[in-house]
């Protein structure tokens, strides 16, 4: 309500003081109402929009003191300015105002008096009627808050700044297997002793720092027993922005944890079974050809072997998502005993699985030529291998290069052996790019490009 | 035979007939001599405690059962050990867990270094 919108009531059974009266109120700019009599007057302001009722008290009816008790009873927001050219007397004021009217005027009273209490009673009720909204509403989101405490899937609780907990919801003491009532004033320490020291350790931090601390993991109990909960803490300021409180979310991810573990379980036990299968291969092979003038032949494939498994090693330490590309050329160097004699400069890049096999191997033969005939075949040669990502025309692409340099006088070979296809043939389209191999006189190159789809 | 090889018997713990007969072949070729082969974890226990040997070649996983108890003999009688395993490093029980090992698949040049650091490492101990 606007004083100056407000709706008025004036009631008086002697005709001419009702009129002098509705004609100074509306002179002030309002719209006024006028009623004579008790029964009359309640019923109006039960029906009618009424903020405030000037009301005589000597009515034929009610005593206007009955009638303002029953205003107040029924619509306490309702203002009542009592008037009386009869009672004038302090102990007539005084049982008015303790009645419930908010002010007491004596009559006959000037106009600008009348208008001026009018106006200063509307001013209060409608400083009034601002803090019953806000309250209203403050109210309402304290309600919807109170409900999503008790709803939500996650554990939620507040602490002062004493470590006392303020709030807390069943989800929460469900961690300690408590029920949140009777915890409200308890510390952390008395509510989660096990946890106790990384609790203080989060909190002081959110006390004395002021920003949350996200997805936090906390553990508790050991191997098959222990429970895990991802957990959040965050600052909660007053309207000066001091820290006055922290929160506390909880979400129990034991059974998660326990499924990543039994899938990192499988996982180990796949590749130990994947090697023991390859290494059957190779005994398999080597039974078969070794000693028919076939020995070389034997040495490389087992040597393709070890290369292809030393990539299953590389995908495992990935969880079999993805392979780290430096790893993969560290890898393929330290193999055949290159190290040392190997630069490797790029950006940190994940290889998908099948990208990542394809290169392992490509990377070995390119290692086995390197050491027959290329640049490890002398104390003086090197290998640099570097790669980017390259975009600026089309789509992004994985550019790697493999530079042999300080090796002996390269010869273009006669003929192209499995190295060479398996380079230009497999990885290449295991790549879904272009593998391009130059045996240029002063060392190897080979360039290849990739869609950048093959990263992870 | 090189000079590391001479005189040195293996133990040999694999439950996997092909591969023990790689690793015979390849050890051969080395210039070892093979003491024992033990199939299971109670021909191991038994044969790592009875055995002449001087040097142990265990697999990690015999049938579902792991050997780290056989290594614990061989490693009470100070015998130098490898593990041959498909299994990464990181998954050995302690206190086994920095033990010289050869990847499977391996070839000869990589199981004649994992045996060199064997019998250097075990050389160092007796230091």
């Amino acid at each position: 309500m606007k004083v100056e919108n407000a709706c008025l009531l004036v009631v008086d059974d002697i005709a001419e003081a009702r009129y002098a009266k509705v004609r100074a109120l509306q002179k002030a700019g309002w719209s006024v109402n006028e009623t004579s009599g008790g029964e009359e007057t309640l019923a109006f302001v039960a029906s009618r929009p009424t903020d405030l009722v000037v009301l005589d008290t000597m009515l034929p009816d009610i005593l206007g003191t009955e009638v303002c008790r029953e205003i107040k009873r029924t619509r306490p927001d309702i203002m009542v300015l009592q008037t009386s050219a009869t009672f004038v007397g302090a102990d007539h004021r005084v049982s008015a105002l303790d009645a419930g009217a908010d002010a007491y005027l004596v009559e006959p009273a000037e106009a600008p008096v009348l208008v001026a209490t009018v106006r200063a009673l509307l001013r209060a009720k409608s400083a009034e009627d601002q803090l019953r909204v806000a309250n209203e509403r403050l109210l309402a989101r304290t309600l919807e808050l109170e409900a999503l405490l008790c709803s939500a899937p996650i554990g939620l609780a507040f602490f002062d700044k004493a470590g006392r907990c303020t709030r807390i919801n069943d989800e929460f003491a469900g961690i300690s297997a408590l029920a949140a009532k009777g915890q409200i004033g308890r510390t952390f320490k008395e509510i989660f002793p096990n946890s106790a020291s990384s609790l203080e350790m989060l909190l002081g931090e959110v006390f004395s720092t002021g920003t949350a601390l996200r997805n936090i993991e906390l553990s508790e109990g050991s191997s098959a027993a222990s429970r895990h909960w991802l957990t959040g803490f965050f600052p909660v300021r007053d309207a000066s922005g001091d820290i006055t409180a922290a929160g506390c979310w909880a979400v129990d991810i034991s059974e998660r944890k326990r499924a990543e573990e039994h899938k990192e379980l499988l996982i180990h036990e796949l590749d130990h079974r994947v090697k023991n299968t390859l290494t059957v291969v190779q005994s398999l092979a080597s039974q078969t050809f070794r000693g028919a003038g076939l020995d070389a032949k034997v040495e490389a494939f087992e040597n393709r072997l070890c290369a292809l498994s030393a990539a299953h090693d590389v995908l495992t330490r990935g969880s079999w998502r993805a392979a780290d590309l430096r790893e993969l050329v560290v890898k393929a160097a330290e193999l055949h005993g290159a190290s040392d004699r190997f630069s490797v400069e790029g950006p940190d890049l994940k290889l998908k699985p099948k990208a990542a096999l394809a290169l392992a191997m490509g990377l070995h033969e390119l290692c086995t030529n390197a050491l027959k005939y290329g640049a490890l075949s002398s104390s003086e040669g090197r290998v640099n291998v570097c790669w980017s990502i390259e975009g600026e025309t089309g789509p992004p692409r994985l550019r790697l290069i493999w530079k042999e340099t300080g090796g002996p006088r390269v010869e273009t070979p006669v003929d192209r052996g499995f190295g060479s296809k398996l380079l230009e043939k497999s990885l290449a389209s295991d790549l879904k790019g272009t593998i391009s191999l130059d045996f240029s006189p002063d060392g190897v190159t080979c360039a290849m490009s990739a869609p950048i789809a093959v990263c992870e | 035979m090189t000079d590391a090889a001479r005189n040195i018997r293996v133990l040999l713990v694999e439950d996997e007939g092909l591969v023990a007969l790689l690793l015979e072949e390849m050890l051969s070729e080395l210039g070892y001599e093979i003491a024992a082969h033990a199939r299971c974890i109670g021909e191991a226990l038994q044969l790592a405690a009875e055995a002449d040997y001087g040097l142990a070649i265990l697999d990690v996983n015999l049938n579902g059962v792991a050997s780290f108890p056989a290594a614990e003999i061989v490693r009470d009688r100070r015998i130098p050990l490898i593990f041959a395993t498909g299994y990464q490093q990181s998954n050995f029980q302690q206190p086994f867990q920095g033990a010289p090992s050869v990847q499977k698949p391996f070839n000869k040049a990589a199981l004649g270094c994992a045996i060199t650091a064997a019998l250097s490492c075990s050389a160092l101990d007796a230091v």
